[in-house]
């Protein structure tokens, strides 16, 4: 038996809550895609839970001495799965993709932030021209997102480069076998088979019948329930993903910073009570979540003895994502708010259901959860944008985002983070957004599926899973 | 050719030294191999935290970084040097301003993929580290002071242990073995070693030594006394030898003196056998005292018969003494006629003999009494030998016990005596199992008992003489003397009552003659037999198996203890009585039991006459009793198997098959019920042997 037929038996069934499933890096929105693209994809560094930034299709590279330029050699054993070689042009080509104009990738705007120029060197050597001195470029070109497709693919046919290939495009079960000619080093997994569940019971079901043995992204009440059989663990990623509450400035009431101020007095008296956080959650205080920033970014908000009420009545509308909360919760914040004298309306929803009152500004406070595709400020920058999804909500960030700019590009990174954190620290008083919670997002899996150490890393990837063979 | 211990203590204590210097630098290439090695594994695990804590910065070209971090990490350790190179670039290069001559160096790799073979497209620089490793060097330089300490303490505690042992083993030693060669009875010399050791096993030598020479002292002087007993053992043996030849002649001439009464043999042929022990006990005293261990089987014991043993000695002694007429020495055995005891007779006599003559000297030139007494109990003997002598004052008397030279019983104050007699006694006595007293009152007299565990007597020995009414005894004996004597016992009788017959033969001819024409009334007759009918072709014997009366017959002889007689005697069955006991021995007398054929108790004066006439008819024999009481007073003289019928109403409150149970409860076994009732009347009583009607019972 080869080592190939060896592995054929560890497979990895999952349950994933995302939308759909995609192949192509420019349609990938939510984490969950990003994880299948890493599978399907490999991107020219890569970042170990063990090491940190490692070589990937790029076997090596060279900076300049204003780490400006970035001149990355391409490895020789790098192939696409049609077996043709990676070349510069490739990697111009995936990283152009992302940079046309309208080409609707979710995460252009950190490439454009940091990137000036692209420039073929040879057939194996490409160099990037930044902007300024940028600390976390390599780990911003480790993201799946930048992950190299052959210059070949068209449409929907994507030509990957990493150690797995799709194999069916069912709408039901997105299923990516090894590729045997994939010349760097693997987990043990042979095939990954992914389905999308969004309902407790079905994915507690899934579970116990082994017909999956690992969900990911699926409501705290998965990983909470007492039905799952012992086979299973509750663990958690320790995701830098962080959940704020958006006030929406069209809110005239919400328009005074006195007001916002009481909201967010609410929520820290609501954060620090017991049973409103899980065991996968921490209290937030910062807009960005622990382990972005210097310690001493990390203040502690004052939290208030008694809940704060307004006088008058004022009425506020609450959108709370499906699954961010327990049940339980979401009714405590509600009545917390009631009791605080609001006359609160709310709406708990999943999926497609949430885009709509964003779209169409229809809250007065929305909880967004967020997870920062970098562990740099950078990273969490996006749901700022004013030309974001939540533009509806028109928070008032445009001196936030210049003074960053200005800050951002330092060779120097201690130098460059103290700067914004004293950006932050600023806005932060302004109550735009109210920091909630730091959510560590739950992966419930089989016992026999290994973890990998997450130190180095702000998620789970799922490429470094393994099945164990002890029983 | 063996070695000294000193020499041996030499290459013994190069061999350790050897040893000990060896281990001591094995330890130290151990101790400083694990020193490296720790130290080694101290600096690898740092530089791989510093690859670690630069890799990042490294990958980005954050050179400033890089310096910053190296710095911090250098001025925090204890390194020698650190070296950060991004391929020929120097990144950063720290250096101590005292470099150490002797120190370890790392350098590791940092890889653009860490997973991947280090190869050199795979790797961005390199860490490089020194580690001051004088430490080692200091500690090497301690460990070899230790152990130069060691080994010099080792030598001065070898030289040490050397001198000890010159001084108190070699030095003691050679000195011992110089005494033993010289003079080794020089118990001082050797005394005077102990002082010159410390070694409590020199001691013990010295010590053992002495004591070797005080055995081999004792040794000597018993060979020295063994040579003068062999001597008087050559004179006692020349004595024996000399006394044989006129004895055998004495017991050839003895044997043809038919003249002489019985009386006088028993006491010549006492005599002779005297005089033969006595050879024997030179023989004896003449023998060294391994040959003396051989001759105990001679002294074994066996059991006796003490009345005849006292009756001889104290014959033997009447004569010795017979000169001396105010002296008197009597025999009281009492009711000890069948007593026997385990002893050695010869022994025993001897000390008997003994005990008499002192008691005999104890009376000095005047008169006494010596009285020799027997009585058994249950399970002891005991022999007295008691005079009417001075006594034996209680200073002599407890140097006589403690066996004493020089003091002896009879001869106290005086300077003759072995003192031994009265200590040989005791002695001898005690080793029968026995006990010795002596009881004495000066001026009044001396009591010695000698204290024996009893016997039962021998099958062969005529414990009494049996004579049921009517019974007809035969006594065949050449010796007039002991007719006399069984006229004398059966005059106890009244012969005419109890019918007892006493017919004496004094030859064999007369004997069988009588025996021949009266056969019919020897059959139930007793039979007293001697052994020796002299001059008489047929001794008692003899006839007694020539006729088949062993059952019936008693040997009297004085020659009962010769084991091929009483072992003939007890194969015919005959019974053996020594002559000198003949009057000592009990008769008992029984009368007839009665046994008529039929026996009936019945008030019936009619069934009396009817059982009595049919009995005379049929020739049996017949009693008749016309109540109970009337049976009563006769029921001990009538055989307990005899026939006894019982009416069932004899006219008394008792029914007769209550009496019928008393008189089975007498020991009558044959009761019936002799009744008009129906059998079936009288079940359940098991002493009843069967009913029958009125009639006299037929044979059945």
């Amino acid at each position: 038996m080869n080592s190939y037929a060896k592995d054929k038996a560890k497979e990895i069934n999952a349950i994933l809550t995302t939308e759909v499933i995609v192949k192509d890096p420019l349609e990938a929105k939510g984490y969950q895609q990003f994880q299948v693209l890493n599978l399907f994809l490999d991107t020219l560094v890569r970042k170990d839970p063990n090491i940190g930034i490692v070589s990937g299709i790029a076997k090596k590279w060279s900076v300049s001495e204003d780490q400006t330029i970035f001149t990355f050699t391409l490895s020789e054993k790098a192939f696409f799965h049609n077996s043709e070689k990676i070349t510069a042009e490739d990697v111009v080509f995936s990283f152009g993709r992302h940079l046309n104009v309208g080409s609707g990738s979710a995460i252009v705007s950190y490439l454009k932030n940091a990137v000036d120029k692209i420039v073929i060197v040879d057939s194996q050597t490409v160099q990037f021209v930044l902007k300024g001195a940028y600390p976390p470029f390599l780990e911003l070109i480790a993201m799946p997102g930048f992950g190299i497709i052959s210059r070949k693919s068209t449409g929907k046919n994507i030509i990957g480069s990493g150690p797995y290939t799709f194999e069916s495009d069912d709408i039901k079960k997105w299923c990516l076998k090894k590729v045997p000619s994939y010349q760097f080093s693997t987990s043990n997994i042979s095939k990954y088979c992914f389905q999308i569940e969004r309902d407790v019971d079905k994915t507690i079901h899934s579970l116990n019948t082994q017909d999956v043995n690992l969900a990911m992204g699926s409501p705290l009440e998965v990983a909470l329930s007492k039905d799952l059989k012992s086979d299973f663990v509750s663990s958690p990623t320790f995701s830098l993903v962080t959940t704020h509450i958006i006030l929406n400035h069209s809110n005239e009431y919400l328009k005074k910073l006195k007001n916002r101020a009481l909201i967010a007095d609410i929520a820290q008296f609501i954060k620090a009570e017991p049973g409103i956080l899980t065991k996968f959650d921490d209290p937030l205080d910062t807009y960005l979540p622990r382990g972005i920033m210097p310690k001493s970014y990390y203040i502690p908000a004052h939290i208030p003895k008694k809940l704060p009420k307004i006088v008058g009545k004022e009425k506020l509308r609450i959108v709370f994502p499906y699954g961010i909360f327990l049940k339980e919760s979401v009714e405590k914040i509600v009545s917390a708010y009631k009791h605080a004298g609001f006359d609160v309306t709310f709406i708990n929803v999943k999926g497609k259901e949430l885009l709509k009152p964003i779209a169409e500004g229809n809250f007065d406070l929305i909880f967004i959860p967020y997870q920062g595709v970098i562990s740099d400020p950078d990273g969490y920058l996006d749901l700022l944008d004013p030309k974001s999804i939540l533009s509806k909500a028109q928070l008032p960030t445009q001196d936030l985002l210049k003074e960053l700019t200005s800050s951002r590009f330092l060779a120097n990174k201690d130098e460059r983070l103290k700067n914004y954190e004293k950006i932050f620290h600023k806005w932060e008083q302004s109550f735009s957004v109210i920091p909630f919670s730091q959510n560590s997002i739950p992966i419930v899996h089989n016992k026999e599926i290994k973890l990998p150490n997450l130190n180095f890393s702000f998620h789970l990837n799922l490429r470094e899973l393994n099945i164990t063979d002890e029983k | 050719m063996k070695n000294s211990l000193l020499e041996y203590y030499k290459r013994a204590q190069k061999k350790t030294a050897i040893a000990v210097i060896v281990s001591g630098f094995f330890f130290f290439i151990v101790s400083l191999f694990f020193q490296y090695q720790e130290k080694q594994t101290v600096l690898n695990q740092q530089a791989q935290y510093i690859e670690k804590s630069i890799r990042n910065d490294m990958l980005t070209g954050n050179k400033l970084y890089v310096y910053e971090i190296c710095r911090s990490l250098f001025s925090d350790s204890s390194l020698e040097s650190l070296k950060i190179l991004k391929n020929a670039e120097v990144y950063c290069d720290f250096k101590r301003e005292a470099v150490s001559h002797f120190f370890l160096s790392v350098s590791v790799p940092i890889l653009f993929n860490p997973l991947e073979a280090a190869v050199n497209e795979n790797i961005l620089g390199s860490v490089e580290l020194k580690l001051n490793a004088e430490v080692i060097l200091i500690n090497l330089l301690i460990s070899v002071i230790c152990l130069a300490f060691i080994i010099i303490a080792f030598y001065f505690a070898l030289r040490k242990l050397h001198t000890s042992i010159k001084e108190d083993i070699v030095v003691p030693l050679d000195r011992f073995s110089y005494i033993m060669t010289t003079n080794p009875r020089d118990e001082t010399s050797v005394e005077a070693l102990k002082d010159d050791t410390k070694f409590s096993e020199m001691l013990s030598l010295t010590s053992s030594y002495i004591a070797l020479i005080g055995r081999l002292k004792v040794v000597e002087n018993k060979l020295t006394e063994e040579s003068k007993r062999a001597a008087l053992a050559d004179l006692s043996r020349q004595v024996s030898h000399d006394i044989r030849s006129p004895l055998s002649a004495l017991n050839m001439v003895m044997s043809q003196l038919p003249q002489l009464s019985e009386e006088k043999r028993v006491l010549i042929r006492n005599s002779v056998q005297r005089i033969n022990d006595i050879a024997n006990s030179l023989l004896e005293k003449g023998t060294t005292s391994r040959e003396i261990n051989d001759s105990n089987t001679d002294k074994k014991l066996e059991v006796i018969l003490l009345g005849s043993l006292i009756d001889s000695i104290v014959s033997e002694k009447r004569i010795q003494f017979r000169d001396r007429i105010n002296i008197e020495i009597v025999t009281d055995i009492g009711d000890a006629f069948g007593v026997f005891a385990r002893a050695n007779a010869n022994e025993l006599k001897r000390i008997l003999s003994n005990l008499i003559n002192n008691s005999v000297e104890a009376f000095g030139n005047g008169g006494g009494k010596v009285t020799v007494s027997l009585r058994g109990q249950k399970e002891t003997t005991s022999i007295t030998v008691s005079d009417t002598g001075k006594g034996i004052p209680k200073n002599i008397l407890s140097k006589l016990l403690a066996g004493e030279k020089g003091v002896s019983h009879g001869k106290e104050g005086t300077d003759s005596g072995s003192g031994i007699g009265i200590f040989h006694a005791k002695s001898t006595i005690e080793s029968f199992g026995g006990r010795f007293d002596i009881n004495t009152k000066e001026g009044t007299g001396t009591m010695i008992s000698m204290i024996l565990p009893r016997e039962k007597a021998p099958k062969w020995f005529a414990e009494k003489i049996e004579i049921s009414e009517g019974q007809m005894v035969i006594a065949v004996d050449d010796d007039q003397s002991i007719h006399n004597i069984w006229q004398g016992c059966f005059n106890c009788f009244d012969l005419q009552k109890s019918k007892v017959q006493l017919l004496n033969f004094s030859s064999s001819e007369v004997f069988e003659k009588w025996f021949n024409d009266n056969s019919h009334l020897a059959l139930n007759g007793l039979f007293l037999m001697d052994y020796e009918l002299l001059g008489q072709e047929l001794t008692g014997l003899s006839l007694i198996e020539k006729y088949k009366i062993g059952a019936k017959s008693i040997l009297v002889t004085s020659r009962y203890d010769e084991k091929d007689i009483y072992e003939r005697c007890e194969h015919l069955g005959a019974r053996v009585l020594p002559k000198s006991m003949a009057g000592f021995v009990p008769l008992i007398f029984t009368k007839s039991l009665l046994k008529p054929d039929v026996i009936l108790i019945d008030d019936d004066e009619l069934i009396h006459m009817s059982w009595e006439m049919v009995a005379k008819e049929n020739q049996k024999s017949y009693v008749g009793f016309r109540n109970y009481n009337d049976f009563l007073k006769e029921a001990e003289k009538i055989d307990p198997s005899a026939m006894i019928f019982i009416d069932s109403n004899l006219g008394t409150e008792k029914p007769g098959e209550l009496i019928a149970k008393e008189i089975f409860e007498m020991g009558f076994h044959n009761v019936f019920l002799s009744t008009g009732y129906n059998a079936d009347s009288f079940q359940n009583m098991p002493w009843i042997k069967g009913v029958v009607g009125k009639s006299f019972p037929a044979d059945e």
